[in-house]
């Protein structure tokens, strides 16, 4: 064999050092084109801005573009799996060093908590005026979060499965008649702890037991722990429940049957089943708001955000993309809007209890309600 | 031993340090911070709160133990001595289901045992009704069922191991002896046995009782393990009692590792010779045994390969249409945005990252573990067992509160995914390259020595050759278990960071199914590749790296 | 080429045996065995040597220099073990490259050298096979060639053929031998096997115990072996005990129960010795006169050019030498024969023990 055809040995630190470079390299490249904008984080939660026909990415670009432009700044919207209340504990994991700016979800209820308020801080925006003031009152009158959109958390039913003719209680519906096991165990609701509409559900039934009937409230959930179906999220219920024809409810909005009509391009399939008592129907009102993120990095710039969403621009999206009232009192609404229901032709359940009993009593409600549903 | 250098002892000591930062700092402050900073429930509170939940953990843990037992033990007796052909495949396809990512065996039960599953729909034709008939795969049923698939195969192998590598001529012995098969079951083959059976029942309970996907997936909720509610408990920012909870799991898991860490060590004796196991064939048994030899067989079947075959019929069959499609692979490659392309490459991206990290930090972690130097050896023993002991979901919430939010980087937080799937596929990757490095011959090193080689030529033309083998095991072990890995990533995950294993999931969630089902397939493939791989390159079977 | 001095050497391990201490020179040049029975360290001091076993005590002297804290890859020895230890990883070719690889000669050096080594042991066609290609035998020579290839100053080898089969055995020694004295470099070889030790050294150290127990050239150590130990090991001699008796003009005599040896000097009267007695030195003869020792025949055992037949000397084994064919045939054809043997007087050895 001539010299040339033996097998030279390589230097291994060349090579090793070659690899450790390129490794580094890509990574380094991932990472930086991953962390390296200045930016404006918007937290908020899955599904926001995505029910309509062009879906979030279209509807956010268009509504908020003049903001970025006004400001140079590329916002950041955090899409959140699940709803609101992972929001908040998240902001709560990241409170020695939040990154998020201004928060979008934070509802009625969730505002009362200490978890919440503790991320928030409280800031009055001038442009309140463009909104009703009892909507702000409702809302949080201390200002840690500024009204964004609002409606009615209401059981709704397809009326493909069943109507009014053959099960005529749906028009005058009380817990009673949900309890009966045929309709029970048609019933879909969310998880008290992690959906907004769920944790409204369940305020809505401890509302009527504890004011109107005066029973023990728990007593209807152990009737039904068995039948019912509790979702983790709305976007799980709403999926299951539109996808499984034995289940019949669904605990969601009141403006599904605008929703229903819109998809539908005539008149909706889906109807409104609010509770009835003492000869009234009621629903339960949902306002969710924006907050400012205590210490956020980006404080003026989040109050000029909070200022923004309150503009036109803004607000007129909400009703076709959010399924939900804009909270400006000049937007017109789109026509399917007719077959929605507005908080004034609903007594509202939440003025049954007074602001403070909720806020102190929610937690072991929610421990309540946790014992009662363990199986078995 | 030649006396060592700085250099080296730095090279050593870097895995140590690097896992006390990334795992054991991380969980003690999070334990710390919440049973003193006082948000949320104290800890007392927590164990009284959550007893019902503790409760149904150990239960369910022990009911699947025991099912896993009663069901795997025929079957070790059978793959010990029963003559068929085609046993070595056997052998090898075996240990698929234990290979296979948790969230990949909830589809795969869905669709078998599941409403409008294979079972239900063929019992639905059979009876002629128009509505499900059965659905094993909620709630309880579920649970134990699922769980009994995973660790069966377990059972089978570690105690089938066992069993061949007794001596027959001691049960021939007893026989002429003028004992019964019962009695020699019970004197001599269970005594003999009993360390393997002690191992699979402490890795099968502990893997019960950390067990997140299939509790999420079939308790709906209301059916919550420790682990499940440490999840909870943080995504309502109730840090006192996710503290409390990851306290109290913790003191359990790390007490079962430290056993199992015993007593698979004094189990492994001597090795003996399988060459003279006596296997009879199916005719020397009698008809009422041929039976149920042949019933256990269907069983199996139906329990561990329907499962695996049904994901194939997950991947095309969309049980809400009632129809055959492509549309879940068409989500797969779909960029759009939810759609599954990103979750593809971020799996791809993420687990590749991670199994170079598990390999970087396992070779230096094997060598101190192989090490003659005094503290050495202990301290790189508790750092690979830890992470045995410490459940998916505690590392991803140490990792986020300890490390994310202070440097900022929960605002993206891949690299924290990356280095949580690191750390729990670490033991794996650390045992499998220790076990190559154990059979390398030390007069190799001496001969490397001798020749002139500096510790960095050694390693890299000696050593590192030789290793190659328990390398390349140890990385497609850490491969496979980062991209099917659910847990942790669902817990730290923003949207844009899901991986294809947390996409299952959420698509479940939304009963996308096929979308589940199709990316199920893909990660069930990619696991089974990888196995086959590993097997192909270790004489040794992937048991080995159980016995710790 | 060094020459390699050991001084007062010791290991102690962790049971609490201990090897050393070692003395010992080495002559640059020269392929001297440690020769001894298994266990008795001959492999720890050979280790030590090389630098895998760190001594506790002593020093390695290599011309003078001590090397005893330089780490094994700095010493300049070659080692050839008992189980070959070739990469397997690696080709015949790259495994005898190794040390110059290491040392990064340059590229043709290393060549030039492989292929001179080859060419000496006789390997050349077997360069770019894989190592689990060759025989038992090719794959010594590779592991030779290896030891070699860096020029190292001192070679050693550890039971390097026990594992071959007699007749390899006997031809790689030789081989062995030659190309060691061809290269002329200092070989420390170690061996149990008395056959190999003084076929091919220069010099043989009896290690016994960890210790240096007698150190010359084969025939000077089989001829007058210094201790009881050594005589048995090597089987040259038959020990018997006998006191010293009067002296007379000087000279004093020994008596071995009966036998009656020749005057000696500088001797006590009344002591106790040991002596050895090559069984080639002792005569056995059927004639049985009363003048000679008598011993009972006890077993004899044919091999090369001779006979070995052992008698029963009042209660002591004495081994002896016999060519006589026909008194061999008489002994077999009667049972339990006594015969007579005698030997020279200068023939004994005195042991020091």
């Amino acid at each position: 064999m001539s010299v040339s055809e033996y097998p030279v040995r390589r230097n291994p630190q060349k090579l090793i050092g070659a690899v450790v470079l390129i490794v580094v390299i890509v990574v380094a490249a991932y990472g930086v084109v991953t962390f390296w904008r200045p930016r404006f984080v918007v937290y908020t939660y899955s599904s926001f801005m995505d029910w309509g026909d062009e879906g979030a990415d279209a509807v956010l670009e268009r509504a908020f573009a003049p903001f970025e432009e006004e400001y140079g700044i590329d916002i950041d919207f955090v899409i959140l799996s699940g709803d609101a209340n992972f929001i908040v504990s998240k902001l709560n994991a990241e409170e020695a060093n939040p990154i998020a700016d201004v928060v979008i979800g934070i509802d009625n209820i969730l505002v009362l908590q200490e978890t919440a308020r503790n991320v928030l801080e409280p800031y009055v925006s001038p442009n309140l005026g463009l909104i009703n003031e009892t909507l702000v009152d409702s809302l949080d009158p201390e200002h840690y979060l500024t009204p964004f959109d609002f409606g009615l958390v209401t059981l709704v039913y397809s009326m493909n499965k069943i109507n009014t003719t053959t099960h005529p209680e749906l028009a005058n519906l009380t817990f009673a008649d949900l309890a009966i096991h045929e309709l029970a165990s048609a019933l879909v609701t969310e998880d008290p702890h992690f959906s907004s509409p769920g944790l409204s559900f369940l305020l809505s039934q401890i509302a009527v037991y504890e004011k109107i009937l005066h029973e023990d409230w728990t007593s209807w959930w152990d009737t039904v722990e068995d039948d019912i179906d509790v979702e983790e999220g709305w976007s799980d219920a709403w999926s299951l429940w539109s996808t499984d024809p034995t289940k019949q409810f669904l605990v969601s909005y009141g403006t599904d049957p605008a929703y229903s009509a819109n998809y539908l391009g005539t008149a909706p399939d889906t109807s409104i089943a609010p509770l009835f008592y003492e000869n009234k129907h009621w629903a339960w009102m949902q306002i969710e708001g924006i907050g400012l993120v205590k210490n956020g990095p980006n404080p003026n710039l989040g109050k000029a955000f909070i200022d923004y969403c309150l503009n036109v621009a803004v607000q007129q999206e909400i009703a076709l993309n959010q399924w939900m009232f804009p909270v400006r009192y000049d937007i017109t609404l789109p026509e399917v809007y007719d077959y929605a229901i507005h908080p004034d032709e609903m007594s509202i359940l939440n003025t049954l209890f007074n602001s403070t009993e909720i806020a102190s009593n929610l937690q072991d409600w929610l421990q309540q309600y946790d014992a009662v549903m363990i199986p078995g | 031993m030649a006396p060592r250098n700085k250099g080296t002892y730095i090279a050593l000591a870097t895995p140590l340090v690097v896992l006390t930062v990334l795992l054991v700092y991380p969980v003690v402050s999070v334990i710390f911070r919440g049973l003193t900073a006082g948000a949320g429930m104290t800890f007392t509170d927590t164990v009284i709160f959550n007893w019902p939940y503790l409760e149904f953990t150990i239960f369910q843990a022990i009911l699947s133990t025991i099912m896993s037992l009663l069901v795997g033990l025929p079957g070790a007796m059978l793959l010990a001595r029963l003559k068929f052909k085609g046993k070595n495949i056997v052998r090898a396809l075996i240990i698929t289901p234990f290979v296979l990512p948790p969230i990949v065996v909830v589809i795969g039960f869905l669709q078998m045992f599941g409403q409008y599953g294979v079972i239900d729909s063929f019992l639905m034709w059979a009876l002629r009704s128009g509505s499900s008939v059965l659905n094993l795969a909620t709630d309880i049923p579920g649970i134990i069922l699922a769980h009994t698939f995973y660790n069966v195969p377990l059972v089978i192998l570690l105690v089938s191991a066992s069993m061949e590598r007794m001596n027959p001529e001691i049960e021939e012995a007893a026989e002429i002896l003028g004992a019964d098969s019962l009695q020699r079951f019970q004197r001599i083959t269970l005594p003999h046995i009993m360390p393997s059976l002690i191992a699979a029942t402490i890795l099968t309970f502990l893997f019960c009782f950390m067990s997140f996907p299939i509790v999420l997936a079939f308790g709906h909720g209301s059916y919550r393990t420790i682990e499940v509610q440490i999840w909870n408990a943080f995504r309502w920012a109730d840090y006192g009692q996710a503290s409390s909870l990851v306290l109290i799991q913790i003191l359990f898991t790390l007490t079962l590792a430290l056993a199992y860490s015993r007593l698979a060590r004094s189990s492994d004796g001597a090795r003996g010779p399988t060459s003279s196991i006596k296997t009879s064939s199916l005719s020397s048994y009698r008809p009422t045994e041929v039976i149920m030899i042949i019933l256990y067989f269907a069983a199996m079947l139906i329990l561990v390969v329907g499962p695996i075959a049904s994901i194939f019929r997950a991947a095309f069959f969309d049980p809400i249409a009632q129809r055959y499609t492509l549309d879940g692979f068409r989500y797969i490659f779909s960029g759009e945005a939810g759609g599954g392309l990103r979750p593809l490459i971020n799996s791809l991206f993420y687990s590749s990252l991670a199994t170079l990290l598990s390999v970087g930090l396992g070779i230096p972690l094997a060598y101190a573990h192989g090490s003659k130097t005094r503290f050495l050896r202990p301290l790189s023993s508790i750092m690979v067992l830890l992470p045995l002991g410490i459940s998916s979901i505690t590392v991803a919430y140490g990792l986020m509160t300890a490390i994310a939010v202070p440097t900022g980087l929960n605002i993206n937080p891949w690299p924290i995914i990356v280095l949580a799937q690191t750390v729990i596929g670490l033991p794996f990757t650390t045992r499998s390259i220790e076990i190559s490095r154990r059979s390398i011959d030390p007069l190799l090193i001496e001969q490397a020595d001798a020749l002139g080689a500096s510790r960095l030529q050694r390693l890299f033309f000696v050593e590192l050759p030789l290793l190659a083998p328990g390398i390349l095991v140890g990385a497609v072990f850490a491969f496979a278990m980062a991209i099917g890995e659910m847990s942790a990533t669902l817990f730290i995950a923003l949207p844009q960071n899901f991986t294809l294993a947390v996409a299952i999931y959420d698509n479940l969630g939304v009963r996308k199914f096929v979308e589940a089902g199709a990316s199920a397939l893909i990660l069930m493939v990619a696991c089974i590749v990888a196995f086959l791989a590993m097997e192909k390159v270790s004489e040794e079977s992937v048991g080995g790296i159980l016995k710790w | 080429m060094v020459n390699v001095e050991l001084k007062g050497l010791v290991r102690v391990f962790a049971d609490g045996t201990s090897v050393g201490p070692i003395d010992l020179l080495v002559k640059d040049g020269e392929l001297i065995t440690l020769l001894g029975p298994s266990g008795a360290g001959k492999t720890t001091a050979l280790r030590m040597i090389a630098g895998f076993i760190e001594a506790d005590k002593g020093s390695i002297l290599f011309n003078s220099k001590d090397v005893i804290s330089l780490p094994a890859r700095k010493r300049s020895v070659g080692m050839v073990f008992q189980s070959v230890a070739l990469f397997p990883n690696m080709s015949v070719y790259q495994n005898i490259a190794f040390g110059p690889d290491m040392a990064e000669w340059p590229h043709e050096r290393t060549v030039r050298r492989v292929e001179e080594l080859a060419g000496l042991l006789g390997i050349q066609h077997l360069l770019d096979r894989k190592i689990d290609e060759i025989s038992g035998g090719e794959a010594q020579r590779v592991a030779l060639a290896r030891a070699l290839a860096k020029e190292p100053a001192l070679l050693l080898l550890d039971e390097p053929l026990s594992a071959l089969d007699p007749q390899l055995r006997e031809r790689l020694q030789t081989e062995i031998r030659s190309i060691q004295k061809r290269v002329g470099i200092t070989t420390i070889y170690v061996t149990h096997s008395q056959d190999e030790a003084f076929a091919i050294s220069d010099r043989v150290a009896i290690i016994k115990d960890g210790r240096v127990v007698q150190v010359g050239i084969p025939e000077e150590i089989y001829d007058r072996p210094a201790t009881e130990f050594v005589a048995k090991f090597l089987g040259s001699g038959n020990v018997l005990e006998g006191v010293v008796k009067e002296t007379k003009d000087g000279k004093s005599f020994i008596d071995i129960n009966g036998i009656v040896l020749d005057g000696r000097e500088d001797l006590t009267v009344g002591e106790t010795l040991r002596l050895s007695i090559k069984p080639e030195d002792i005569t056995i003869s059927s004639d049985m006169d009363s003048d000679s020792a008598k011993g009972r025949v006890i077993s004899i055992i044919p091999q090369v050019g001779s006979f070995k037949i052992t008698l029963d000397f009042q209660g002591a084994h004495v081994v002896a030498l016999s060519q006589d064919e026909a008194l061999v045939k008489k002994l077999r054809e009667d049972e339990n024969q006594t015969v007579s043997f005698s030997f020279r007087s200068e023939d004994a050895v005195i042991l020091k023990d």
